[in-house]
């Protein structure tokens, strides 16, 4: 921007401010370019794909059994949630019929892996906003608590592939009932610390309102989903509007927001969480205390018949899509992730421009990001 | 400690005493420090569900020790594209001023290192040299992160130190010096805060932004600047700047101790002898210390604007009227209550600011909730039945 | 869209029908192994199939030489002419596809690819050509989770005009593009899938369109669905298709400087990178023992 006289006046330039990929406040190896002008936002560059690991191509190489675990390893924060939409995808054009108790089973893991989620994204969403480690203090122990439940369940921490095509790898633990009550209870106790953390912080507040706000044309037309997309007032949820697994056996609540902005998406968040502790209630209840786990029928080696299935679930970011395309055989011919990390993160530029730095990072931390899933 | 009373080692040279004085006072504040920073982590891990240091001695107690060599074996890092002299002159334009501060700082009666006869004003203007440091660190980094966290950390200083020089200059008028030990000594049965609780308010909140801790901890801010004017420094200088800033922590401190609520005066007798004296002092300071520990694990930080705008539109005015009050009271020889009484309605407007500036703009409407009745029955035995579709709010 | 060298998926998988359809392949190792390397510089392409059975994915000699009829990449077509040349004879019907689906069933007992049902009368596709008028399109029947959900096939030309009528239209009201895949169908081109759906009608849509290697580029609908942006920056990483018009199609994804080399088609040989590091890594554990 050198003037063409060359004179002496003083120039004002912008910015170019590049945050990321080791930036605190990234979620992971997130690279954005901020160009500043003073504190404030005239463009935001996203740079993606430090994690790209080719998990499509991978998919391609593997057996559908194998495939579960990629997915465990793409999602990293909401493994179940991936796994089913997987696992359902093969179902389906494999025509196979879930014992009621898998279902069940996968409903109570998987609102389990929401909450555990979303604690997630509170501790961090907290640590965005200028917490000290507070928030990310009071929501770990509690994800803790869900965590090793599930490493009972299924024996690891973090890589589950505990779904398997037509039901589950294997029974759950004898206590388990008991087990998620007692989880729930820890789950109870991390909300209401939560929220008298944070909701009413008028520091939290003033940060948070007004900020990144999204209408709910925006959100649409941007592909949003999940809390980013209710916040703005869409209500619209897979498990209301297209319920697959058992969903459409509970009785819960949408939250939705009116202003589509940061503080909206953390109280949808919040609220959602209340309600999946409400469906887990549910499903217990409603729980066949015995049955088969596995699907009958189900052949040793599993191919699908040619075809194609866009199966879809509410995962805690949104609308985790699998798009699997057979041509026969034990292997997808091409198997397309539409991981709500990536759609979302696509409407940062159009969120951010015009706000101030600090913002960018709170809209940011306000997706809730996995960038193993936005880059696959 | 006694050298700390240099009168009583009967040192003729003023000046040799007074270096002295401030040798050993940095030697003491440097533990002093080491310790807060134990404190600190302890305090805020109670709150937060952990215990903070435990493995190094009693209590953690070593940790600051082993953290002290820890930073003083690490490597000194200096960019090859930094500004040599502004890189280096940074960090002792930041340390310097913040030790300098405690020259006029009487502890007790007896111990202080310098009488200054306008202490308050030599204390304003040392610590308001701090900035300075900032823009040198900002603009000798060669680093963007560092450039913005040194303006935000100038544009910062210099807001806060307006409110908080106001609010002291109103508790000037009240005592009618500028001699922290007259003030003191003024406050021997009523301490200021009762007559001047606007001022102190005030004092409270600007004196955070002015130590940069949070919510005003901006010009650091680890989750936008990642560090700020101290992203390039590492090591010694780095623990130079983190001494600095809790000297000035403790400096503050010790300012509204004295100030607002009496240093070693106390509503029951000033014959206490020193050591109580100096209790009381501690004590006093404490609570600010307390204070400052308290906001840093529970609120956020707030954004550059929002602070800017609080300063600038909610302090300053409300110390312009906590003086312009206190100038009527005193015009009119009005009893002292009346400084309570226009000082509390100050007050009033200062808590309820905090909600003021949060409620601009539109009201926010709470969330909807779209109730999702179940349509299907769970009936594990039989086959599973669809019952009546109760859809209601559905999407629209 | 230039084609990589080696890109003619295309004769292989012609015949690979055969080489699935048998029985578990005997392998004669040695024979096997060259008639691979020589394979792999010509036939890259990542056979779905061949790792059914994971320790024995090398093909058969005798398969692999019956499935290339074709001389080897010497003379593999230009890459202008793959594009064309890749379509199977019946290229002068209007979609090759059901040509290539009426050859065989007579040769495999597997399709492999679905059977295309008509949508029942009402359904979406029907509102759709009603709304966008003469072009043309054909609907079938895909899988949904719950039942099943319309696709339509419509000409690359066309993508535009109908995405926009699917979002404008009042009566189809699919507002949301969930999803934007590319899709490589070796010898049958590439193919861009849109799935859309909407907020307010129960009915969702899937929207494909059909290119060659030779002129792979797809009217962007960027400016259509904001969404499309980055899904289309991905296919186009992924597959080197094209969107003319995209306000900027850098490399999302991948390396900024790779531009030329498309990993997710299936000239790439995934499977033969994997099983020859696989090889190589228990070399060299026996090296260190």
């Amino acid at each position: 921007m050198v003037t063409e006289q060359h004179d002496r006046s003083l120039e004002v330039v912008d910015i170019p401010i590049n945050m990321g990929p080791q930036h605190p406040s990234t979620h992971g190896v997130f690279r954005m370019v901020l160009v500043l002008d003073g504190e404030v936002c005239k463009d935001v560059i996203p740079h993606i794909g430090y994690m790209h690991r080719g998990g499509e191509k991978l998919m391609e190489a593997m057996d559908f059994r194998q495939g579960i675990g990629y997915c465990d390893r793409t999602e990293y924060l909401a493994q179940f949630s991936a796994e089913l939409g997987y696992v359902m995808a093969v179902e389906r054009l494999m025509e196979l019929e879930i014992p009621d108790r898998a279902e069940y089973i996968r409903v109570i893991l998987t609102e389990l892996n929401r909450l555990s989620s979303h604690f997630m994204f509170m501790g961090a969403f907290g640590i965005d906003a200028g917490v000290f480690a507070t928030s990310f203090t009071y929501a770990f122990p509690q994800r803790e608590y869900i965590q090793e439940l599930f490493e009972e369940v299924t024996g690891d921490r973090l890589m589950y592939a505990y779904f398997r095509v037509g039901g589950l790898a294997w029974e759950v633990t004898d206590n388990f009932v008991q087990r998620v009550h007692e989880v729930l209870v820890h789950t109870r106790q991390g909300l209401r610390d939560l929220d008298e953390l944070l909701t009413k912080n008028e520091i939290f507040m003033v940060r948070c309102q007004g900020i990144g706000a999204f209408t709910a044309d925006q959100a649409i037309a941007y592909g949003l989903s999940g809390p980013m997309l209710r916040a703005s007032g869409v209500p619209w949820d897979l498990r209301k509007d297209d319920p697959y697994s058992v969903y459409d056996r509970f009785t819960f609540e949408i939250p939705v927001g009116n202003h589509g902005d940061v503080y909206d998406r953390y109280l949808v968040r919040l609220e959602e969480m209340r309600q999946s502790v409400n469906i887990i209630e549910q499903a217990l209840e409603q729980l066949p205390a015995e049955g088969p786990i596995v699907a009958e029928k189900l052949p040793r080696r599993l191919r699908t018949p040619p075809g194609e299935v866009y199966s879809k679930v509410e995962a805690p970011r949104g609308e985790w899509g699998v798009y699997l395309v057979s041509k026969g055989g034990d292997k997808p011919y091409r198997l397309k992730m539409r991981s709500p990390s990536f759609c979302n993160l696509s409407a940062l530029r159009e969120m951010c421009i015009g706000q101030f730095m600090a913002d960018a990072v709170m809209i940011l931390g306000s997706m809730d990001i996995v960038l193993c899933d936005v880059d696959r | 400690m006694m050298l700390l009373a240099a009168p009583a080692i009967n040192i003729d040279n003023a000046f040799l005493s007074g270096i002295l004085g401030l040798i050993a006072f940095t030697l003491v504040m440097t533990v002093g420090v080491m310790y807060a920073t134990w404190y600190e982590r302890k305090i805020v891990a109670r709150m937060q569900y952990r215990l903070g240091p435990t493995r190094t001695g009693p209590f953690g107690l070593l940790q600051p020790i082993a953290d002290t060599f820890k930073l003083l074996t690490k490597e000194d890092l200096r960019p090859a594209t930094a500004d040599f002299i502004a890189f280096e002159a940074a960090v002792f334009a930041i340390f310097i001023p913040a030790l300098m501060v405690f020259v006029a700082v009487p502890f007790t009666a007896d111990w202080y290192i310098s009488a200054i006869p306008m202490s308050l004003l030599y204390i304003l203007a040392v610590s308001g040299l701090s900035f300075i440091g900032f823009l040198l660190a900002g603009w000798g980094s060669d680093n963007k992160y560092a450039l913005l966290g040194g303006m935000r950390a100038a544009a910062q200083l210099i807001s806060y130190e307006i409110p908080m020089i106001l609010a002291l200059v109103a508790v000037v008028m009240v005592t009618s010096t500028l001699d922290v030990y007259q003030m003191i000594l003024y406050q021997d049965t009523v301490p200021l805060i009762v007559w001047q609780p606007l001022a102190f308010g005030i004092f409270l909140i600007a004196s955070v932004a002015e130590v940069e801790r949070p919510p005003f901890d901006i010009p650091t801010g680890e989750s936008e600047v990642a560090g700020g004017v101290f992203i390039e420094y590492s090591g010694i200088r780095w623990s130079m700047f983190q001494l600095s800033s809790y000297v000035n922590m403790y400096a503050f401190a010790l300012l509204g101790a004295f100030v607002f609520l009496g240093g070693w005066e106390w509503p029951f007798g000033t014959d206490i002898g020193w050591g109580y004296q100096l209790l009381l002092t501690m004590v006093k300071m404490s609570f600010f210390i307390f204070f400052y520990l308290l906001i840093r694990a529970t609120v956020p930080r707030l954004r550059v604007d929002q602070l800017m705008s609080y300063a600038w539109k909610v302090l300053i005015p409300l110390s312009l009227y906590q003086i312009v009050t206190n100038g009527f009271v005193i015009v009119y020889d009005l009893p002292d209550v009346a400084f309570l009484l226009f000082s509390g309605l100050g007050v009033a407007a200062l808590v309820y600011s905090a909600a003021f500036i949060v409620k601009r703009g539109e009201p926010r409407r709470p969330l909807t909730m779209v109730p999702v009745r179940a349509t299907a029955k769970a009936a594990p035995p039989a086959p599973a039945v669809a019952a009546d579709v109760v859809v209601e709010g559905a999407a629209t | 869209m230039t084609l990589p060298d080696g890109q003619d998926g295309s004769e292989t998988s012609a015949e690979r029908p055969e080489v699935t359809s048998a029985p578990a392949p005997e392998n004669t190792p040695s024979g096997a192994e060259g008639a691979r390397i020589e394979d792999a510089g010509t036939t890259p392409a990542v056979d779905p199939e061949a790792a059914e059975a994971p320790m024995t994915g090398k093909r058969d000699q005798e398969k692999v030489t019956d499935a290339e009829p074709k001389p080897p990449s010497a003379e593999a077509p230009a890459a202008a002419a793959t594009g064309e040349g890749a379509r199977p004879p019946s290229a002068e019907g209007e979609k090759p596809k059901p040509a290539a689906k009426a050859a065989r069933p007579a040769k495999e007992p597997e399709p492999k690819t679905a059977p295309k049902v008509a949508p029942p009368a009402g359904s979406v596709n029907e509102i759709l050509a009603a709304a966008i008028g003469d072009v043309k399109i054909e609907a079938y029947l895909v899988p949904d989770l719950k039942g099943t959900s319309v696709a339509v096939e419509v000409g690359r030309d066309d993508v535009s005009a109908v995405l926009t009528a699917c979002r404008d239209d009042a009566r189809l009201d699919l507002k949301y593009l969930r999803c934007l895949s590319g899709v490589d169908w070796q010898e049958e081109g590439l193919e861009v899938v849109y799935h859309l759906s909407s907020f307010t009608k129960p009915h969702k849509l899937t929207v494909k369109t059909r290119i060659t290697y030779a002129d792979a580029s797809v009217p962007s609908v960027a400016a259509v669905y904001p969404a499309a942006e980055w899904h289309e920056r991905e296919a186009r990483d992924m597959f080197g298709i094209d969107f003319p018009g995209h306000p900027d199609l850098r490399p999302l994804l991948l390396p900024e400087d790779m531009t030329d080399h498309f990993p997710l088609r299936k000239d790439n040989p995934l499977q033969e990178i994997e099983e020859w590091q696989g090889e190589n890594l228990v070399e060299g554990a026996g090296d260190d023992e």
